[in-house]
């Protein structure tokens, strides 16, 4: 399994896929999060009632909490991104063939992608929260409101945010093995993350009945973890305790690894 | 070196209601170069991808030492298989062999090893997606190679080889074979692998057409010669006495004797006296056998 492993690490390294994906993480969670950030810092001064109201009544503490919550809402795709791609591009580029006659035992190959995911993924992860934090806390402070930072819990909050885009890289791997087809499962991931689950959560929310399923959405499972979201602020319901977020999210990722595996146990690898 | 024999048994794949192999069975034995052969869409790569455990096959065995692939212990050192190129463009040659290594159970030195063996050693910190089809062959046989296996599967490996490319695989090859190696080499060209293997295997629409040594193939070939005399009465008269059954007139003036030599018809009508204006030898070519055992209906 090392070997098996090592040869995974190695597939990712020696291309310029991750830190492609770095980069743009960083940049797009700078831009993002410094907008929003701003946006809330300043909404007197700007006269926004809408950003206004939506941080209305809450204590700063919680709205620091919020802002260091979006690299993890806003940033996700990227991981899951890295590890879907660690997977389909076995099949574009056909290196499957190779791999697998390297080491036949396909469970194996499943298992060694889900685990040398992880350490990039906390390269991401920590990128993502190190340029959230520092750009939204720069923001919070110019506008003399509170950054949080002196608070330990939102430290804590701050390494689940780490561990949260950890686990997306594996829901990725997952979505991957389960879905080989690259355009297919890219995608899905960008209209899934970016589009069909936000809206689900505002709209779920609007509906009493079913706004408990809202948190066992996958982003808010993800957000569960660092224990507030952007969403949540603007009623689209209540989240998960952190690990159980957790639990959920990486159940996504290993069910999906699941039905990737149970596909590709006695499938024909032919041209 | 002590190979295993390749063994394919009865070997059946269908693919929905079509059969891409049907009952193909042969054997490529060890110390030789097996050439397996057929046109496009044969089942060639079928077998070779059943071989190495890529597809399972409907029906029958396809074997290497007496073991299904995913039976054999440490297969990357045992077993060197390529298929068509299979690379990410972005990697490089040796990042390529790199990510493959632990799997082969090799170091880094043995990447940099077959990389010299294909002579790659120049182009080898390269992005593979600006490799020619040539490179991409040579790194091909590289990854098959990082084991240092006893076997090699080959699927079309001299295609889009230059001829100083193909000569060099030959020297490869046979010197591998020469060394106890068993190696099973696709193509879809006799011409390109002929003087290549030792043995042959024809397949055609899933099935097997003909196996033999490279020797035995060639005396498929059939000649004739054809002769002219001026004399027609002594031309007949000569074909009558020596050539009854093979001989024919095609004019007047010239016979064609199936299945003999110029040697031996012009020293027959030497001895006989006969006058000659024209002795011509011609010979099916191995390209023709080929076309032949490739598009007949039925098995050879």
């Amino acid at each position: 399994m090392n070997a098996a492993i090592r040869s995974e690490i190695r597939k990712i390294s020696t291309t310029r896929m991750w830190w492609v994906l770095l980069l743009s993480l960083i940049l797009s969670v700078a831009f993002l999060v410094g907008t929003i950030a701003f946006s809330i810092a300043f909404a007197e001064q700007l006269g926004g009632d809408e950003a206004a109201s939506l941080t209305a009544g809450m204590n700063p503490d919680d709205v620091a909490l919020m802002v260091y919550s979006l690299p993890v809402s806003l940033g996700y795709v990227f991981p899951a991104v890295l590890g879907a791609l660690s997977v389909t591009q076995e099949y574009r580029h056909r290196t499957i063939d190779t791999t697998l006659l390297m080491d036949p035992r396909r469970g194996r190959f499943i298992g060694a992608k889900l685990v040398s995911i992880v350490p990039f993924a906390v390269v991401l992860g920590i990128a993502a929260m190190v340029t959230g934090v520092g750009t939204g806390a720069a923001a919070l402070a110019l506008a003399d409101f509170p950054t949080g930072l002196d608070n330990s819990a939102i430290w804590g909050s701050i390494g689940m945010g780490v561990l949260a885009l950890t686990v997306w890289g594996v829901v990725g791997v997952g979505l991957g093995t389960a879905m080989p087809s690259q355009v297919l499962v890219v995608v899905l991931l960008i209209g899934w993350t970016q589009l069909a689950e936000p809206i689900l959560r505002l709209a779920l929310g609007f509906i009493e009945p079913l706004q408990g399923v809202a948190a066992f959405l996958p982003g808010a499972a993800g957000d569960a973890m660092v224990g507030a979201s952007l969403y949540s602020t603007m009623d689209s319901g209540d989240l998960l305790n952190p690990w159980a977020g957790f639990g959920v999210l990486l159940t996504y990722g290993l069910v999906a690894a699941a039905i990737g595996w149970f596909r590709m146990r006695h499938r024909d690898i032919s041209v | 070196m002590d190979a295993p024999d390749i063994e394919v048994r009865g070997l059946t794949k269908t693919f929905g209601s079509v059969a891409a192999v049907n009952d193909l069975t042969f054997t490529a034995r060890a110390g030789r170069v097996t050439g397996f052969l057929g046109p496009n869409g044969a089942g060639k790569s079928t077998t070779l991808r059943a071989l190495v455990g890529l597809i399972s096959p409907t029906a029958g065995e396809a074997l290497i030492g007496g073991k299904p692939y995913d039976g054999i212990a440490h297969a990357p050192q045992r077993v060197g298989a390529q298929f068509e190129a299979a690379f990410h463009p972005g990697r490089s040659a040796r990042g390529h062999l790199l990510t493959y290594a632990p799997l082969a159970g090799v170091t880094a030195q043995r990447c940099d090893e077959v990389l010299a063996m294909v002579g790659l050693t120049e182009a080898a910190g390269r992005r593979v997606g600006g490799y020619s089809m040539g490179m991409r062959q040579r790194l091909g046989l590289a990854t098959a190679l990082l084991g240092d296996p006893q076997v090699l599967i080959l699927d079309e490996s001299a295609n889009g080889l230059d001829p100083a490319g193909v000569h060099w695989l030959r020297g490869f090859l046979r010197n591998f074979a020469a060394e106890g190696g068993t190696v099973l080499l696709s193509s879809h060209l006799l011409s390109e692998v002929e003087l290549t293997v030792d043995d042959v295997v024809i397949v055609a629409k899933g099935e097997l057409r003909h196996s033999s040594s490279m020797e035995d193939l060639r005396n498929l070939t059939s000649s004739r010669v054809e002769v002219r005399s001026p004399r027609q009465e002594a031309l007949e008269s000569f074909i009558a006495s020596r050539y009854l059954d093979s001989a024919t007139l095609t004019s007047p003036t010239t016979a064609r004797i199936d299945g003999a030599s110029a040697q031996e018809v012009g020293a027959a009508a030497f001895a006989d006296g006969l006058e000659l204006h024209g002795l011509e030898q011609q010979t099916d070519s191995l390209e023709t056998v080929f076309m032949r055992l490739t598009t007949e209906g039925a098995s050879a």
